[in-house]
């Protein structure tokens, strides 16, 4: 067999799915996603919030049905459909989109290091260490990346706490009128929200790594649901705490918000909550690197580890060249048009050439 | 393998170790808390930064440090009074920015925009309009303190929660940014060897309009937001004196659309306890009554005349178009044409009971 599946003691239990699909959700997006779905919907933008997720989850079953009938990864499913050659050029570009994943997500969280934290601090400092922090983790296996996964959930879960302090300025009634917003505004604002739940993807190439991995269906969908419900609760206190104006000229709303967080010890909040946030973008990082090198292994006759090495690298050298926020914000556009006609057009389509291709070859 | 990876976690850290950030140690630095904006002309304005230094020794009391600087832009003006600091500033923890009558008058669009960038800055910092120059008050001593700038910040903050609206930099914002409502801010005033607040300044879009009294900041405060803990004093028909304690009160804003006109109610709902009345019986119901009328007729009266006076100015501190914004049938066309004429009621209830712990 040309793809062999990985051994029985790699594996990780069904129910790591739910860590692995909401921590691969959940990134540096939810800390200004806000502004983003606000411009077109204004303060109904949480309806679009629901709206892309239900497509989502819709996706998660199109995925599945693929994987489940492939039962094995994206590379041995394009090799199984299209062949060797076609099939390989489909997931080698899949390769680099699982790598673009990772460096967007690095890229902003050191921009926001940068802006918020440490402004005379030159980013290549950041970047080698979250690298080589990235990279030791990685090359332990996919097996610590979940572990990893499970500890960023658990590490977040503080922040969703001090929520309350902006509560206490909330104008509930900046949600009102309730659905004035158009069908056309709210399907642009549900695109836009589309992006922030991009990170499912990476299932494609963990999928082998799961016990019994059809039975994990389930828990895919409590990820789901579980990111749907933090950025739903995450946009409701912004909405009602900013002005729909000055939400549109705050870039980071969630950071914004952490200001007006008032405990005894601690002036700025801001400081405490990018530092827990360091490790829920840490699995990020990690689960994309680790798709990237592991694709790369299942592609060519190289190990893991050098694959790894080589991606660290340029992980390095392509982060270091991003200098402004200018070329940051192109990146995370050309990033997000591609992810959402890969998951809306790409994946369904995957779907029925893979149906009638088996169709065909069981014929 | 395994001792490649120890040897990479033990060397990267100590090459890294010559990267660690400037710390910054209390003693160390030139801790502002507050901070004052002078007009100059239409291009500069003063900036005068206040805070305080405890000098070495056991005993020794706080000294207080103020610098000032004219400028263009407030990174200038930082940068000239760093000239003359004998250690770095640092504006992390301001508490209070004072805003000058007169510049207040040109409009503070620039400071405004330059405290909600930068990032070391909290959203609770706590903004007035002063009526003399910020840096006299900013530079001089006073009786009751050891810090200037906390003596400041500490009567403020006490008003914002006793006699007018809670105002901080993030509802200041709020009322910046929203299309269909308008700042306004703490006065202050210095008196003798104290500092008083002494109203509210109403600001239409950036610039300071109108200023209302300190009696009046408390029907404002009655108006704009629920509260409990205030007093109130009238003066009832027979000449007595009377106030109500332990008030709490509630405020309706509804806004009614028939045929395209726009109508105004604020429903007040005040209730507390007759207190301090000479001469009176507290104890009979007709009195309470009495007094009960003659608090609606107060609130009402002073309420529709400030009101009256916002709608002249064009000016909507009392957010009442946030209000109207939140019908699904709003046209903020029509409610820019139509807000100085509408028709704003306001309907008062207040609830005393008798009080005191003699009878």
């Amino acid at each position: 067999m040309m793809f062999p599946l990985p051994k029985e003691d790699k594996k990780v239990s069904p129910y790591f799915v739910f860590y692995l699909m909401h921590a691969a959700q959940i990134g540096v997006g939810i800390l200004g996603f806000e502004r983003i779905i606000a411009q077109s919907a204004g303060h109904d933008a949480w309806i679009a919030i629901l709206t892309s997720g239900a497509s989502i989850i819709g996706l998660i079953w199109v995925s599945y049905r693929i994987l489940n009938k492939g039962n094995n990864d994206i590379v041995a499913i394009h090799a199984e459909i299209m062949g060797k050659w076609i099939g390989g050029f489909f997931s080698f570009l899949f390769l680099f989109y699982y790598l673009a994943y990772a460096l967007i997500v690095l890229r902003s969280y050191v921009e926001v290091l940068q802006v918020w934290v440490f402004p005379e601090v030159s980013h290549w400092i950041f970047l080698l260490i979250i690298i080589f922090l990235s990279y030791s983790y990685v090359s332990g296996g996919f097996r610590v990346v979940t572990g990893l996964s499970y500890l960023g959930i658990l590490y977040g879960l503080p922040l969703l706490f001090v929520k309350i302090f902006p509560l206490q300025y909330a104008d509930y009634g900046n949600l009102l009128p309730i659905l004035n917003a158009s069908p056309a505004d709210l399907f642009k604002s549900s695109k836009e929200m589309t992006l922030n739940f991009l990170g499912f993807e990476t299932l494609f190439m963990f999928y082998p790594f799961i016990k019994n991995a059809p039975k994990s269906e389930k828990w895919a969908y409590f990820g789901v649901l579980y990111s749907i419900f933090i950025y739903l609760l995450t946009a409701f206190v912004t909405f009602v705490y900013f002005n729909l104006e000055q939400l549109k000229s705050t870039i980071w709303a969630t950071l914004t918000l952490w200001k007006i967080v008032d405990l005894i010890i601690v002036e700025r909040f801001e400081y405490i909550g990018i530092s827990i946030w360091f490790f829920i973008i840490l699995p990020n990082i990690c689960i994309g690197l680790w798709c990237a090198s592991r694709g790369m292994n299942r592609l060519f006759r190289i190990s893991q580890r050098s694959a790894l090495r080589i991606f660290c690298l340029l992980l390095f050298i392509i982060s270091i060249l991003l200098t402004d926020r200018q070329q940051i914000s192109v990146l995370h556009d050309a990033y997000s048009r591609v992810g959402f006609y890969l998951i809306y057009f790409y994946l369904p389509f995957l779907l029925v050439l893979q149906f009638i291709i088996m169709k065909v070859k069981k014929g | 393998m395994k001792i490649n990876n120890f040897l990479w976690c033990t060397f990267i850290p100590l090459l890294l170790a010559g990267c660690i950030p400037s710390t910054k140690i209390l003693e160390d630095i030139q801790l502002v808390q507050t901070f004052g904006y002078d007009y100059v002309n239409d291009d500069e304005f003063e900036g005068t930064a206040g805070s305080s230094n405890i000098p070495p020794g056991e005993q020794s009391l706080p000294v207080n440090e103020v610098f000032t600087a004219t400028g263009k832009t407030g990174k200038r003006i930082r940068q000239k009074m760093q000239g003359e600091a004998a250690r770095p500033i640092v504006v992390g923890r301001v508490g209070l920015v004072i805003f000058n009558q007169e510049l207040a008058e040109h409009g503070i669009e620039n400071q405004i925009d330059s405290l909600q960038r930068n990032p070391s800055i909290g959203r609770k910092l706590l903004l007035v309009v002063s009526k003399e120059k910020a840096k006299d008050i900013i530079d001089s001593n006073y009786s009751q303190s050891d810090s200037v700038s906390q003596y400041l910040i500490d009567v403020v903050e006490q008003n914002l929660k006793q006699t007018i609206p809670e105002i901080n930099l993030h509802r200041f914002l709020v009322h910046y940014y929203s299309k269909d409502a308008d700042p306004f801010l703490p006065l202050i005033e210095k008196q003798g060897k104290h500092l008083k607040v002494s109203g509210l300044g109403i600001f239409k879009d950036d610039k300071l309009v109108d200023t209302i009294s300190f009696g009046d900041a408390y029907i404002f405060k009655i108006l704009y937001e629920k509260f409990r803990r205030g007093q109130f004093e009238v003066e009832l028909s027979g000449g007595e004196d009377v106030s109500l304690e332990n008030l709490s009160s509630k405020t309706k804003i509804s806004v009614e659309k028939k045929n395209g006109k726009y109508k105004t109610t604020f429903k007040v709902k005040v209730s507390g306890r007759a207190m301090e009345g000479v001469n009176l019986d507290l104890t009979d119901k007709k009195t309470i009554e009495r007094i009960e009328k003659a608090v609606e007729k107060e609130i009402t009266e002073r309420a529709e005349k400030m009101v009256k006076r916002f709608q002249e100015l064009d000016a909507d501190p009392l957010r009442i178009g946030e209000k109207a914004r939140q019908r699904s049938d709003f046209n903020r066309k029509e409610w820019k044409e139509q807000y100085s004429q509408m028709e704003i009621k306001i309907e008062a209830e207040v609830h005393a009971v008798q009080s005191g712990i003699i009878e």
